[in-house]
């Protein structure tokens, strides 16, 4: 039988999910703005990427406007199971520190 | 038209996986074409040339990235859980290889039009002629990114540190003897190839002795019209040696700045690094500032003076240190 490891959640994961939780959905480079440069752009997307195969976030292409051409930009938005390892990893985090670490 | 980033688009897709360049190259490019459209529409102009630098960065680092990752994972079947040790090694290795793809295979893809009368046997010689030039820059810069991308915010053994001091030292060895005769032989061979003839040697020609023998020639018999001075043959002769310690000079001064719990040094060290290959980019083009306005300086000063200012910088940083805190170089990995 296969064992289930329970989902983790890094500083920048939990940044990012945060960020999408509030805004419901957001471009990377908007990520990498609204994070304060906690993000760094270009590795911004490794950690999307990463957090993608696990199921915590989705995204869908998104056409540019006819005047801009070039690539199709892509957006970010949290699934269920993202919001729930937040609100768990959060909840946990108020329990065990008396500040989240950042 | 091509827009920024889509040469750099062109290039990964040759190495990068269909999902990789959804995933990861793509969004930086379309980042990357989005700002700088804007920054244009608005009229700033350094504000465009700012976005596509950031960009071009971006890029780079997530292709090192990416073949730490390929490094990383090929590395883990060995059974040695010194995770710290394997990230200095991955990001080495990958740093170097990307570096040495951009100083040997990218100029020659700038060369493509002038080439093509080659031969097929002719254009790999001259791919091959490139390696030992770019080897000479592409690893100190490699060890200098695995120092600061790999150790930096982890706490490493001492014994990592004198390990990676001891690599910089032995590549420092390797370093002299490309550039006291590998380097000036496929130089040479470079220029004779390209140009389908014999060709005499420049000064980046000659190997270490014969710039030595040229230097005592000169200062006996004085200087030669059309052949360098005593003083330029002197300052190269003195360049080659000084510039051989590259790595291990980079390897002690990033050792020296990068933190256990803090990864803001790497900016601090990669800074060093450009300043530092500047330098000698312009003793090597013979623009150096202290050349030029320091007419008086001796040619060794001027060939070891970064060196001698990160050696000193770097034994007083970690003088300071070890007054503050005895044990900051005895962290081990967990």
């Amino acid at each position: 039988m296969p064992s289930r490891r329970p989902p983790t959640l890094s500083t920048k994961e939990s940044l990012i999910l945060e960020l999408l939780v509030r805004e419901n959905e957001m471009y990377g480079l908007q990520l990498v703005t609204a994070s304060r440069r906690r993000l760094k752009r270009g590795t911004v997307y490794v950690t999307l990427g990463r957090m993608e195969d696990k199921g915590y976030i989705t995204s869908r292409l998104e056409d540019p406007p006819a005047e801009a051409g070039g690539l199709p930009r892509r957006i970010y938005q949290p699934t269920s199971l993202g919001r729930r390892v937040l609100s768990t990893w959060t909840y946990a985090a108020a329990r065990f520190m008396p500040e989240p670490a950042r | 038209m091509t827009r920024p980033g889509d040469r750099l688009r062109a290039l990964a897709a040759r190495v990068c996986s269909a999902k990789t360049m959804e995933r990861l190259i793509d969004p930086i490019v379309t980042d990357l074409q989005m700002e700088y459209l804007d920054a244009i529409r608005q009229g700033r102009v350094w504000r465009g040339r700012w976005v596509r630098i950031a960009g071009y960065v971006a890029m780079l680092k997530v292709l090192v990235f990416l073949s730490g990752e390929v490094a990383m994972r090929t590395l883990d079947g060995i059974v040695d859980h010194d995770r710290t040790t394997w990230r200095f090694i991955g990001w080495t290795v990958s740093a170097t290889a990307v570096m040495l793809a951009l100083l040997a295979i990218w100029p020659l893809l700038n060369l493509a039009a002038e080439v093509t009368p080659l031969s097929d046997g002719d254009r790999s010689k001259l791919l091959l002629y490139l390696v030992p030039q770019a080897l000479v820059v592409a690893v100190p810069i490699g060890i200098t990114i695995g120092i600061l991308g790999g150790l930096a915010g982890r706490l490493s053994s001492r014994r990592l540190k004198h390990s990676v001091l001891a690599i910089g030292f032995v590549c420092s060895l390797g370093m002299f003897a490309m550039l006291a005769w590998i380097v000036p032989a496929s130089n040479q061979a470079f220029r004779v190839t390209f140009a389908g003839h014999d060709l005499a040697k420049g000064l980046h020609e000659l190997t270490l002795g014969e710039v030595g023998q040229r230097v005592i020639r000169a200062e006996v018999h004085g200087d030669v019209v059309g052949e360098p001075s005593a003083r330029e043959l002197s300052i190269a002769y003195h360049s080659r040696w000084a510039f051989s310690l590259a790595t291990f000079v980079l390897a002690l001064f990033s050792l020296s700045i990068v933190r256990p719990r803090s990864a803001g040094r790497t900016i601090v060290g990669m800074a060093a690094c450009v300043l530092y290959f500047a330098y000698y980019i312009t003793v090597y083009d013979g623009t150096n500032p202290l050349r030029v306005h320091v007419g008086s300086l001796p040619a060794f000063a001027i060939a070891w003076f970064p060196n001698v200012v990160l050696v000193v910088t770097s034994v007083a940083l970690i003088t300071v240190r070890l007054k503050a805190d005895p044990t900051y170089d005895r962290g081990r990995e967990g």
